[in-house]
This record gives C-alpha cells, structure tokens and sequence, in this order.
C-alpha cells in the first residue's frame, strides 16, 4: 500500500482526503483509528447549519420553501431521524451480518459522505444571489452531482469498513432502509402509546382534584 | 331627586345605544383566491346593488318564474318571462315599454308554452328569437309580435329523429345562422341556418383525458362488437347550459362543472375550438373554503364591451368576474333574501355601462348592479397591464392595493411598472409580495446586468489581476522569495 502520509494527517483533514480517496481514506481509517466523535459531530452540525443557510438565505425564486417556515425543532428532528437513525440501523443489521464496523466507523462513514453536499449547498446558496431565473438548472446539476459523489463515498465506506462484497453491501442497505422503517414504526406507537398515558394520568388527576 | 337622574342616565344610555349607524353593507363578502388558488381571501366589494328592478318599477304586472334576459346595444332589456309566456321589453330607466304576448304567423295566433327558455335579440334586423322550449320550435318576431319564422327541429341525417328537439338558449351571429343548444344533444349546439338546414354541430365539449378515459378506451379497443354494444360509454361530452354571443364574434359557453369536462367555461372562435388565454378552473377547494356542499352549476356567461367574463354560479348565488385574460378579479353575490344575494338567479347580463343584471326566478327581480369604485380600478388597471401599459397602470394599483391589499395581480402589476422604470430593488421587492417567481427571476437578471454595466472597470481590472495572478503564479512566488531573501539577508 502506498503511504498517503495519512498516519500523520490531522483528524481534521482526514474528511476531505477520503472524499477525494474513499477507498485507501476508510482502509487506512481503520487501520490507524482516525475516527473522531468530535469531528463526525462538527459534520453533522454542519450540515444542518448548511441547510438552514440555503433556506434563509436563498432569493425568493430560487428558494422552494417560501411557503413553509423556517423550524429549528423540525431540523434538529431530521439530523437525529436521518442520520443516527440510520446508522444505528446499519449497525444493527451489519453485526447480524458479520460486519467488522463499529458504530463509530459507520458514523463516520456517513459523515464523510455529507461533505461533497455540504461544499455544493453553500457554494450554490451563494451562487444563488448572483444567478437568476433559468440559470438555477446549473446548480441544481451542481448539487445532485455531489449528491451521487456522496451516495459512491457511502457505498464503498460502507463496504469497506464492514469488509463486505458488493451483493453483501446491497443487501445490507436494503436491509438498513427497512430497519429505518421499522424504527419509525415504532417511535410512532410509543409516541401515540404515551400520549394516551399522560392524558390518562392528567384526567385521573382532574378527577381527584376537583 | 335621586330617582329622577337614574331615570334621565338611563335614558341616555338606551338612546345613545339606539344611535349607532346602520351600514348598508352587501350580504356576502367578495372574495378572491391567493396565489395557490386553492385558499380564499377576502376582497373589496367589486359591484354593489343599484335597484332591484320588480313589477313596480317595471309598471306591469308580477313576474313568474322568468328564465332569460337579453340586453341590446341600445341598452333595452329584454325578460323571457317564462311562467307567464310572455316577453316583457324595458327601455334604459326599467320602464315597461312593451309587452309580447300574442304573437301572429300568417294571420295565426301562436303563444308560448309555459317555461321558454331563451331569448336573442339581433341588432341588424331588429328581430326578436325565441326558443319555445316547450313546443319544441324557435320563433323569430319582431317588436310588434309579427312573427316572421317559425323553426321546427331540422331534418338531417345526423340528427336522430327520436332526439326530442328543446331549444333551450340561442344565439344568432352576424350571418342570421343560428346555434341552438337543446336538452337532449349532447353533440355541441346545433348550427341552423336562416331557412332551417342544419349546418352541423358547433364546440362540442371535450372530455379531460384522465387515466379512467385512456382505461376505457383500452378496454374498447379490445372488446368484440357484442360486448361493446351491452357495455354503455361512461364518458360521454355534456351539453352546454349557456352560450353567449359576444361583440369580437366570438361565442362563450358553460358547462358543468365535474372531474370529466376538460374546461367549464369555453370561448369559441367560429371553428369551434376554445381559444381561452387561460383555463378557468374551479377545484373542490374552492368550495371547501367557503363551507359550500352543494355542487356547483354554471348557469350563464356574460361577456362586456372590456372582455371581461361574468359567470353567474346557481347553487351559491355567486358571480364570478374574470377580466379578458382570464383573471379572477372577485366572487361576489350569494344566496339569501336580501339585497344583492339570490335565491334562484337564472341568468345575467351586461350593458354598455359595465352595470350587471342578475335575473331572479324565485325573487321574480332583475338586480341593477354597478361597479364600486374599486372595481373600476381594478378593471382599468387590469386593462392597462394586458395591454402592456405598466407605466400608466400604477397609480390604479395603487389604488387598488389601498382598498385590498390581498390582491397579487396588483403586486406583479406595481412591480412591472418600476421594472419598465429601471427600478429592479423595488420591483423584486413587489414581485416576492406577488409571489411571481418567474418575474422575481427576470428583474433579478435585469439588476445583474445593470450592476455589472454600471461597473464594468472595476469588475474588468479584477478579473484581469487575477488572470496575470494565476497565469504568473510561479514568477511572483519566486520573486517574493528572493525579495525576502534579500531583505532578511540585510
């Protein structure tokens, strides 16, 4: 293997290296234990700051979201559904599967994959206030672009860091998305499950009180 | 004492109570729909009542159960008045002036059967037609009651000869050919020319392609001859309910509203194909909104000297008004007893100026409505905008926007106006409050293109710095290294 002088690289470089070499970044990943709960967080922040950024700071033509309002509760939802949801998910299913990744890899691998969109959603959210009308095409293509990019870096971290074959990483995918379903199933019933409780104890409470 | 100036204090009190204004306020509040057209919001009153024109004001006597209005380019009304068979004529102050009763054919006496239902005076010749629902005929007469023709159903081989013929509307274009619509033929209107032959069907109604029709027609395809002989067409066109023959020669019609009519509301040119700028639609929303259960049913068309577009809605009593562009400018009217709302309105039209009439079959009326203020505003500036003049058409939406901020139109209008100004800062301000991104896009460009021109040097010398700067990098790298060099080395 040819040295990357990635052993001596900063945790906080490793992200753009493996976005650029997924395959020796996660091998090397795993062999030096570069991963870091820190900067995989500093990610995700990132990430949700970079959306909330797109839909504040984006001109009305180019803003879809002019209807809706701007939530911070629904945002910070969406970071814990999405990605610790799923990769929770993964992890689960991938140690029923013989995966070697820790949750700290899979985190990790999913971070790495959000840094491509992060770097095309800001750059775009600033482009956006220069650009006008048609010109939007181009930095929607901008950003699915970076959006498949990520989607490969997950792919082959994901194969990587549970040392799986293609067909056994597909499979593992799949079975991650109906994990996440099954998960959201589930918050949903203790949800409405515990909404009965407390309008239980809250009428059993009136009832004794007056 | 004491007693004396409780009694006066109370006194006080219950009179100042019974001071307060009455305000003269229409029944039902206009509206119009935000820029999802799924969500109402209420508006100005675009029309108000000016008479309601009954057997008094007429000088004869009640009407009873009049189906069919006319106007004339003379502003004389023209009432079917359909329970009593009779045609009562108005001059422009709602003075009777004459009274069709009795009509004669050849030294024969005809009447109308109860419940005529159309009525078309033509101009050029003065003529009266009638559509003699009933006796399954159209009369032509003139003012005196001298009937010139008498139109029985014409003989043709595309017309089916146990079809019963009902002529319900009419209209007469500037040829003398006639388009009758009639109960039961759901082809189009029938063309019939002066001496009765049929022409041909006029505009049928065309059927929305939905993925139930491309069903049916696939299983059709596949049927043998039998089997489509038991199974019956479930999608079939639907008569129109009203036609209305407009200056500019083109007709208008209405149909009913549901899910298998393409368009509702059609305007024709002579082929018969819908030359609308803008479908007019009507969602189940538009019902929700306003806590309405009953189907909706179109029951006229009225179409001004402007072009705008008058639709008279039976089941709510509402009017809708779209200017010649299609846009709604405001629904108006609704069902009640009071003035300026309906209990059964049959039909409508409108005179030269722009004043609606509402015929009213339950009421025996026809309501005098004229244009508020607002309404002249909104239809002037309306105008202006269609034909491109937004530099005129400020100061009407400004107008306008004083008495009814909701309106949208009248942001996209103010932020075109300051767009032909040169004010684009202003104009993509107006265009988000229009929620016109489209518009918002261009004048966005417009003010690109203005900065960049305004500032070609500095954005010129710029570029031109940083292409030396990356095509030199080297050079300058090495320069500065010795330069440092040196000046270390001192």
């Amino acid at each position: 293997m040819k040295r990357t002088g990635f052993d001596t690289m900063s945790v906080f470089a490793y992200p753009f290296y493996i976005c650029r070499h997924p395959r020796d970044g996660f091998l090397e990943l795993k062999a030096n234990k570069k991963g870091s709960p820190l900067v995989v967080t500093i990610i995700v922040a990132l990430w949700r700051f970079v959306d909330l950024f797109y839909r504040v700071v984006t001109e009305f033509d180019m803003n879809p979201f002019t209807d809706a309002p701007v939530s911070l509760l629904r945002t910070a939802l969406i970071t814990v559904i999405i990605f610790f949801m799923v990769a929770i998910s993964n992890w689960c299913f991938c140690t029923l599967l013989d995966g070697k990744g820790k949750i700290l890899d899979i985190c990790v691998v999913l971070s790495c994959a959000l840094v491509p969109y992060i770097f095309a959603r800001f750059i775009t959210t600033l482009l956006s206030l220069v650009m006008a009308g048609d010109e939007q095409v181009f930095l929607n293509y901008f950003v699915i672009i970076t959006e498949v990019w990520g989607a490969a870096i997950a792919f082959s971290g994901l194969e990587e860091i549970h040392e799986y074959s293609v067909p056994k990483t597909i499979l593992a995918i799949f079975l991650t998305l109906v994990g996440l379903t099954i998960m959201l199933f589930i918050a949903l019933m203790l949800l409405s499950l515990f909404q009965q409780l407390y309008f239980f104890i809250v009428t059993v409470f009136y009832q004794i009180r007056y | 004492m004491k007693k004396a100036i409780v009694a006066i204090l109370v006194m006080v009190l219950m009179l100042s109570s019974f001071g307060t204004v009455a305000y003269a306020r229409q029944p039902d509040k206009a509206y119009t729909y935000d820029h999802t057209g799924t969500e109402a919001v209420p508006s100005s009153n675009i029309y108000q009542v000016k008479l309601i024109v009954d057997e008094s004001v007429m000088g004869t006597t009640k009407m009873s159960a009049p189906t069919d209005l006319f106007i004339d380019k003379q502003d004389r009304i023209f009432v079917l008045d359909g329970g009593n068979c009779r045609v009562l004529v108005l001059d422009n102050t709602y003075k009777c002036i004459k009274v069709l009763e009795e009509f004669t054919y050849k030294e024969e006496k005809l009447t109308l059967a109860e419940g005529a239902q159309g009525l078309f005076f033509r101009d050029s010749s003065q003529m009266l037609y009638i559509a003699d629902t009933e006796n399954n005929r159209v009369l032509v007469t003139d003012l005196e009651g001298n009937v010139s023709k008498v139109y029985e159903k014409p003989v043709d081989e595309l017309l089916d000869p146990n079809d019963e013929y009902k002529p319900k509307k009419i209209i007469v274009d500037n040829m003398g050919i006639m388009y009758v619509t009639s109960g039961s033929i759901n082809t189009g209107a029938l063309l019939i020319d002066s001496a009765n032959n049929f022409l041909g069907f006029y505009g049928i109604n065309k059927i929305k392609a939905s993925a139930e029709v491309l069903a049916e027609y696939l299983w059709r395809s596949i049927m043998t001859d039998a089997m489509k002989a038991q199974s019956e067409l479930s999608f079939q066109p639907v008569e129109f309910y009203n036609i209305f023959w407009s200056e500019d020669r083109f007709v208008y019609a209405v149909s009913p509203i549901n899910d298998k009519v393409a368009s509702s509301v059609v305007k024709l040119n002579a082929l018969g194909n819908d030359v609308s700028p803008r479908t007019i639609e009507f969602s189940e929303d538009y019902l929700k909104s306003f806590h309405y259960s009953a189907a909706m049913r179109l029951q006229d068309i009225t179409v001004d000297d402007e072009g705008a577009i008058t639709l008279l809605e039976m089941q709510t009593g509402r009017l809708f008004q779209y200017d010649s562009e299609c846009n709604l400018l405001a629904v108006f009217g609704g069902t009640g007893y009071q003035k300026g709302s309906f209990r059964t309105p049959v039909s409508i039209e409108s005179d030269s100026d722009k004043n609606i009439y509402v015929l009213d079959a339950d009421k025996n009326t026809i309501t005098v409505m004229e244009q508020t203020f607002y309404g002249q505003m909104i239809r002037t500036a309306n105008r202006l905008y269609n034909d491109g003049l937004y530099l005129e058409s400020i100061e009407p939406w400004q107008e306008v926007l004083r008495m009814n901020a909701n309106y949208t139109q009248a942001y996209v209008g103010m932020g075109k106006a300051y767009m032909s100004m040169g004010e684009y800062d202003k104009a993509m301000e107006y265009f988000e409050l229009g929620q016109s991104k489209s518009d918002f896009g261009e004048a966005k460009a417009a003010r690109r293109e203005q900065i960049i021109r305004n500032n070609f040097a500095v954005i010129a010398i710029v570029i031109i710095v940083l292409l030396l700067g990356t095509l030199f990098f080297d050079q300058i790298k090495s320069l500065y290294w010795r330069i440092s060099w040196r000046l270390r080395k001192k």
